[in-house]
């Protein structure tokens, strides 16, 4: 099992403690989130990663295609790619809280399409065509792989088709990391490939304490971001228990964008448990309880495919929660 | 005066070295450049800049108001100066050739002005209207000064009324400066300041060699793209003899921005000896010749009321010109 994980930019001195720690605990990828208004910003935090770091890959988990010009983020990932001795990864969606609280709309799934295809151009063929226009970079010309965040079929097929990579939000119960392995290999086709041609990544809110009904309690808010990216555009072929559905349509309107992912806020924490989802949403986008509760749910999941798992904790005491994943999970599963 | 130096992001371990050794030589300044296409990216090499250094203040010069959204520059700025311990300044213009390798036009002047509200905005208040959208910045409140790069009137003006500073690419001829210093007062009155309020910078074009003829020959590559950036416009106002108006209009007409301060290309410095102008843009824009007639000039730019440089050349090793300006112009070490 190979571990990633996704932090939110803090100030940049803790954030260089937080990536030397996962360093140290074990993680193979660190993923850097692109949120501009709630957190320090992308590129910046990727240059503080890579100093504080030698081994680790990193990069953007995700950005979005409407924030900067594809020629800026192209330029951006390969001056990272350049200072961190070739670890650079980059990772796209079509936009959520970024986009959000600058009020604007995700782009749709062409729009990604379009502009991976341009960045692609640019890295590695030094111009490209992106709306209409041709666009340069002529100081550089290397592969940096480019990943797709996908939550649904059509943006799992596009991953498929043009990404090096994909991280997939569906979930992790097992007939839908079937249903995301079928849709990502439909569209892996009709590039030639097969989905093992693929870095698949997969979600997962995580928390690991001895008490592991604390470890649950401290995740929810993380809980009700998950069900609100995963399930924000439509819930057809998600399969969402029928008697859920509009438990989580009143969780998708009542999702405070502007306490996004955030520690001490708790509307969206209690938004969980007022429309009784915390423990079908537990079971479909968490790993969370005591070292051996995580264990055993992972161990369950390498049995479905699961081989890369991306995971976000959103707890109060970082370190603290790095240091024990480290120990108690990459350490003891294989 | 205040000598502040200018780079163009090099591959990052050059860079981060270029940085140490402007910090080392007591330069005042570092400005980096935002053209992506044809170097490292901005804020990544603003990252590496605040990291190798400890004193000197930088930021860019200049990004644009096209390539990023303003709350993304915003949230960089307001990371790297949180990662430099309060050492940043942040510098725009409209676009030059960052926008004009994407096939973009530089925006308009009301465009970029409203783009500084809102990164400012999102800075100091937490949010900001742009584009008639509200934006939030929420993590971040802190003052960045904000400089705006400017080579016409409108745009002095503009620099007087809402920047911290202005980066001046009008060139050293004495009316010509007597001309800008009263433009930005123009602006700095309507928000009831002077211009002794703001901090100004003045873009200038410097080589120096023990042979001064190899310096000139050297520069014209800057000389073609400071000619370049301060008339893409216009040359109404802008005091060139005119007889030297339709060698400046051809000059214009042959850059090539592919080439941009790009040394080892040799169109554009070829353009400025075909139309004759290598002297009247030496004069006009740079700093240029031996040791001695670099000291010279410095003290001719003092007298006539420059108190910050922004030096700016094409060569590729800048260390070499560093340590040649600090020692053997400015005497130092």
């Amino acid at each position: 099992m190979k571990h990633g994980i996704a932090m939110l930019p803090p100030a940049p001195e803790t954030y260089a403690h937080w990536c030397k720690l996962s360093e140290e605990a074990g993680f193979d990828v660190i993923w850097v989130p692109d949120s501009q208004s709630l957190y320090r910003e992308l590129y910046v935090s990727c240059a503080i990663c890579a100093a504080n770091t030698t081994r680790v890959l990193l990069g953007p988990n995700v950005t979005n295609p409407l924030t900067r010009h594809p020629a800026t983020a192209a330029s951006a990932i390969a001056t990272v790619d350049e200072f961190s001795g070739g670890r650079a990864l980059f990772g796209i969606a079509t936009g959520d809280s970024a986009v959000l609280n600058l009020g604007l709309r995700p782009s749709r799934v062409d729009e990604v399409r379009d502009y991976v295809l341009a960045m692609r151009g640019m890295l590695e063929e030094g111009a490209a065509h992106y709306r209409g226009n041709s666009c340069t970079l002529s100081w550089h010309k290397k592969r940096v792989p480019l990943y797709i965040a996908a939550e649904g079929p059509r943006t799992i097929r596009l991953a498929g088709e043009i990404a090096d990579g994909v991280t997939i939000g569906t979930g992790l119960s097992p007939e839908v990391v079937a249903d995301s392995l079928t849709w990502l290999e439909e569209g892996a086709r009709k590039s030639g490939r097969k989905v093992d041609d693929l870095d698949v990544w997969w979600l997962a809110k995580v928390n690991v304490r001895e008490d592991g009904e604390q470890a649950r309690e401290e995740i929810r808010m993380a809980l009700a971001a998950s069900a609100h990216h995963a399930f924000r555009f439509t819930t057809e072929g998600k399969r969402v228990p029928k008697e859920l559905l509009s438990a989580v349509e009143t969780l998708k309107k009542e999702y405070a964008f502007h306490e996004h992912e955030m520690v001490d806020k708790q509307t969206n924490a209690e938004l969980v448990d007022r429309l009784g989802l915390r423990e079908y949403l537990l079971d479909r986008f968490a790993i969370a309880g005591n070292p051996a509760e995580c264990r055993k749910q992972i161990e369950a999941m390498k049995a479905t495919g699961v081989e890369a798992l991306r995971i976000a904790a959103h707890v109060h005491d970082k370190p603290a929660f790095i240091r024990a994943w480290g120990r108690e999970i990459i350490g003891k599963i294989k | 005066m205040r000598h502040g130096i200018s780079f163009r992001p090099p591959e990052t371990d050059s860079f981060a070295r270029w940085c140490r050794h402007a910090e080392e030589l007591d330069f005042d300044a570092v400005f980096i450049a935002d053209s992506q296409s044809l170097y490292r990216e901005l804020y990544v090499s603003s990252a590496i800049c605040a990291m190798e250094t400890s004193e000197i203040v930088f930021g860019p010069c200049v990004t644009n108001p096209v390539t990023r959204h303003p709350a993304v520059a915003a949230s960089a700025i307001g990371t790297i100066n949180e990662l430099s311990g309060g050492r940043a300044f942040w510098g725009i213009a409209t676009g030059d050739s960052a926008v004009l390798n994407l096939g973009l036009k530089p925006a308009k002047l009301a465009e970029m002005c409203e783009y500084i509200l809102a990164v400012r905005g999102m800075l100091e208040e937490g949010s900001a209207e742009y584009n008639g959208k509200n934006n939030r910045l929420s993590w971040h409140k802190s003052r960045v000064p904000i400089h705006i790069a400017a080579e016409g009137p409108r745009t002095l003006r503009l620099a007087g009324e809402v920047a911290d500073g202005v980066i001046i690419g009008t060139g050293f001829i004495p009316e010509v400066i007597a001309d800008t210093l009263s433009f930005i007062d123009e602006g700095a009155r309507k928000s009831g300041r002077r211009v002794e309020d703001l901090d100004l910078w003045w873009l200038v074009d410097a080589h120096v060699d023990g042979d001064g003829e190899r310096a000139r020959e050297d520069i014209r590559t800057s000389l073609a793209a400071s000619a370049h950036h301060s008339f893409a416009f216009t040359l109404e106002g802008k005091r060139i003899p005119t007889e030297l108006e339709s060698g400046i209009r051809a000059l214009r007409d042959g850059y090539k921005t592919s080439e941009h301060n790009v040394i080892e290309k040799g169109n554009n410095a070829a353009l400025v000896d075909e139309y004759g102008l290598r002297d009247y843009l030496a004069d006009r824009f740079a700093i240029v010749g031996t040791p001695e007639e670099c000291r010279k000039r410095l003290e001719d730019l003092g007298n006539m009321g420059v108190t910050g440089l922004r030096i700016n050349n094409a060569l590729p090793d800048r260390k070499v010109f560093m340590n040649a300006w600090a020692k053997e112009v400015r005497g130092m070490g």
